[in-house]
């Protein structure tokens, strides 16, 4: 969880580097002036300097195209990095609760900055429980658990039709140990982009 | 413990003593107290199975002979109601041995410990059975029940089963549990999928294979259909398949939840928990899946009914008070009460058939097991304990066992039980996999008159 949310500060980090050099390098580019058949010495040395501008913005055209190419890149993987931690980065709950702890809170509110800047994008939030108790209960608590990412997200400002969501109970567990961390682990909301 | 029961003739004496008293002098509706149902506590009854006695002559149907005394010992061995002795003491071999009264020799039975003896004959003709079986009392000397057959041989062990549920309605006054069976959930395949065995995990069939989830089997009254949850379209919804057309019809596909189906025990509807509301609240459906009534309003989760058999009432879990715990409604009064106090989880509800007990499970000491209290909340008892966690549990039609699951052995398996707790046994499931979530039919066929 950690390493990839340093990932994606190091991405974004990189992209705005990129964008500041760009538009350093813009320059206005100069009129190129027409050539003509009989040339005096003037419009000689103007048609050097015409395709000396040429060259130059030639030049620049590369390097900016270089740049684009590079910032847009960078953009995209910054994208998905997004992407992919709003779909990596599940909230967990305490045994038998469904209430929203700090620090899904504060992975929630990412997740509501990603859904008000892709309006386009649905999401369908899953409930999941530990394997202790009973699957239909746990059913009833992974649903509870969903609703609760639902609902934060909703209070965040993002339309209640693009959240669908859906429980899965104990049925669906990511380990399988009987230990807390594995519990903990198992006790969840998933986030899929549909 | 049990021996010793067995061996304490003075206390059979004073029980058939009893038995003559109510039999013959107070003659009761119904008349038959062999063996008190309503008594789980009760001695197990010594019973001698000897192989039957083959008239057809000739070897080849000399198999039948142990077969057919075997799925007889079984399914009464399995009925938790009697101590199967064993054949290798018997005095007599059985082929020579008669069958009718007059041949019987009483004293060697009683000698052996046998309260109660069957003996059967069979003649074999072309691809049908002619049979024979008789039971005896043994200390009294008197037959009890004699019946005659002729059938296919396929039906061998449906005929000796069908005896065995006369056997008991003699005896109890009620049928036996031979022609019903267990639905549950297994993932052998990868997947969860509906099964179904016979009353003793025999006769396996799988009866979903959609290769996705399906969960919480649940039998209607009259046994024809099995409500289930499955996320074959991608939500959980409920889903009745008729036994007999084995149509599948999907009855409750609300958003969010539709689980926990509880089909009423008089028939026409169920219970069940939907969450389109954003909460998950009880419901009473039709069986098109049509809401009739909403059956609880709060904050919290309700889930997981179970009817009383009579059909006024519902034990439910709910976590309205912080943590779930067990709480009656009476569906026509719209009351509700808690049932359940001790410890901090208790769920999966289960009213036993005769309205006297409801089991649950609780979360105790760090371990999931079985506990029963009455519906009134008296006599708290513990039923599993110290061997992994055991849940889920439901009760046979005459309320004298007990299913449950149990990862006692690593997965989680089937296992039945007295209704007092005692002799715990794996149910025998030729199946790879978890079993879990068990439902018990009930009767499925009366047997003949």
């Amino acid at each position: 969880m950690q390493k990839s949310r340093a990932w994606i500060f190091g991405a974004l980090m990189l992209a705005m580097l990129l964008v500041l050099s760009v538009s350093c390098a813009k320059k206005k580019v100069t009129m190129e002036a027409e050539p003509t058949q009989e040339m005096t010495a003037e419009q000689m040395e103007a048609q050097q300097a015409a395709q000396e501008a040429a060259a130059a913005r030639e030049a620049q055209m590369a390097q900016k195209g270089e740049a684009e190419q590079q910032r847009e890149e960078a953009a995209m993987m910054a994208e998905e990095a997004r992407k992919r931690a709003f779909v990596e980065e599940n909230i967990h709950f305490d045994f038998d609760k469904y209430d929203l702890k700090p620090k899904a809170m504060m992975i929630l509110d990412e997740k509501a900055a990603y859904l008000r800047e892709h309006p386009e994008v649905r999401v369908l939030v899953e409930g999941h429980c530990d394997d202790r108790g009973t699957n239909e209960y746990n059913l009833a608590l992974g649903d509870r658990r969903a609703n609760s990412a639902k609902n934060y997200l909703v209070r965040s400002g993002v339309a209640e039709s693009r959240i669908t969501t859906i429980s899965y109970g104990e049925e669906q567990p990511l380990c399988m140990e009987q230990t807390e961390s594995c519990w903990w682990r198992n006790r969840r909301d998933q986030f899929q982009i549909r | 413990m049990k021996v010793c029961f067995l061996r304490n003739r003075s206390f059979s004496v004073l029980c058939v003593l009893i038995l003559v008293l109510v039999v013959f002098q107070v003659k009761p509706a119904g008349g038959r107290i062999y063996i008190d149902v309503n008594s789980p506590l009760q001695a197990k009854i010594p019973i001698a199975v000897p192989a039957f006695r083959n008239e057809s002559g000739g070897v080849a149907n000399q198999p039948l002979a142990k077969n057919m005394a075997d799925i007889l010992s079984n399914a009464l061995s399995f009925s938790g109601y009697f101590q199967i002795l064993n054949p290798a003491v018997f005095l007599q071999d059985p082929n020579k041995m008669g069958v009718e009264k007059e041949a019987i020799k009483f004293s060697e039975w009683r000698f052996l410990g046998a309260d109660l003896l069957v003996r059967g004959s069979y003649r074999v003709q072309g691809d049908r059975f002619e049979l024979l079986i008789n039971l005896f009392d043994v200390i009294n000397q008197k037959l009890l029940l004699s019946r005659t057959y002729n059938n296919p041989l396929g039906s061998v062990r449906d005929i000796i089963l069908r005896f065995a549920d006369e056997l008991m309605l003699e005896l109890t006054g009620e049928l036996g549990i031979f022609h019903t069976q267990l639905a549950f959930v297994g993932d052998a395949t990868g997947q969860k999928e509906i099964y179904l065995a016979d009353f003793d995990g025999s006769n396996i069939r799988q009866l979903t294979n959609n290769r996705s989830m399906n969960l919480s089997p649940n039998w209607s009254a009259d046994g024809k259909r099995i409500s289930f949850v499955g996320y074959k379209r991608g939500n959980p919804d409920i889903y009745t398949i008729d036994l007999v057309s084995k149509s599948i019809e999907r009855i409750s596909m609300r958003p969010g939840l539709n689980i926990a189906p509880a089909h009423h025990p008089l028939g026409g509807k169920l219970a069940a928990t939907l969450s389109f509301t954003g909460n998950p609240e009880l419901y009473l459906l039709d069986v098109r899946g049509q809401i009739l009534k909403q059956l609880t309003l709060s904050w919290a989760i309700d889930v997981s009914s179970s009817w009383s058999p009579d059909g006024s009432k519902l034990a439910y879990v709910s976590n309205r008070a912080g943590k779930p715990q067990i709480y009656v409604l009476d569906v026509n009064k719209e009351t509700t009460t808690r049932l359940t106090f001790e410890g901090d989880y208790n769920t999966s509800p289960a009213w036993s058939p005769r309205g006297d007990r409801i089991l649950y499970t609780g979360l105790h000491d760090g371990n999931f097991d079985i506990f029963m209290i009455s519906p009134d909340g008296r006599d708290l008892r513990q039923l599993t304990g110290g061997e992994g966690n055991n849940e889920e549990p439901c009760w046979s039609p005459d309320g004298r066992l007990i299913l449950f699951q149990s990862d006692r052995q690593g997965a989680r398996t089937l296992w039945v039980m007295q209704a007092n707790g005692t002799d715990q046994r794996r149910v025998r499931l030729a199946l790879g996999g978890t079993q879990s979530e068990p439902d018990w039919s009930p009767r499925l066929t009366k047997a003949a008159p």
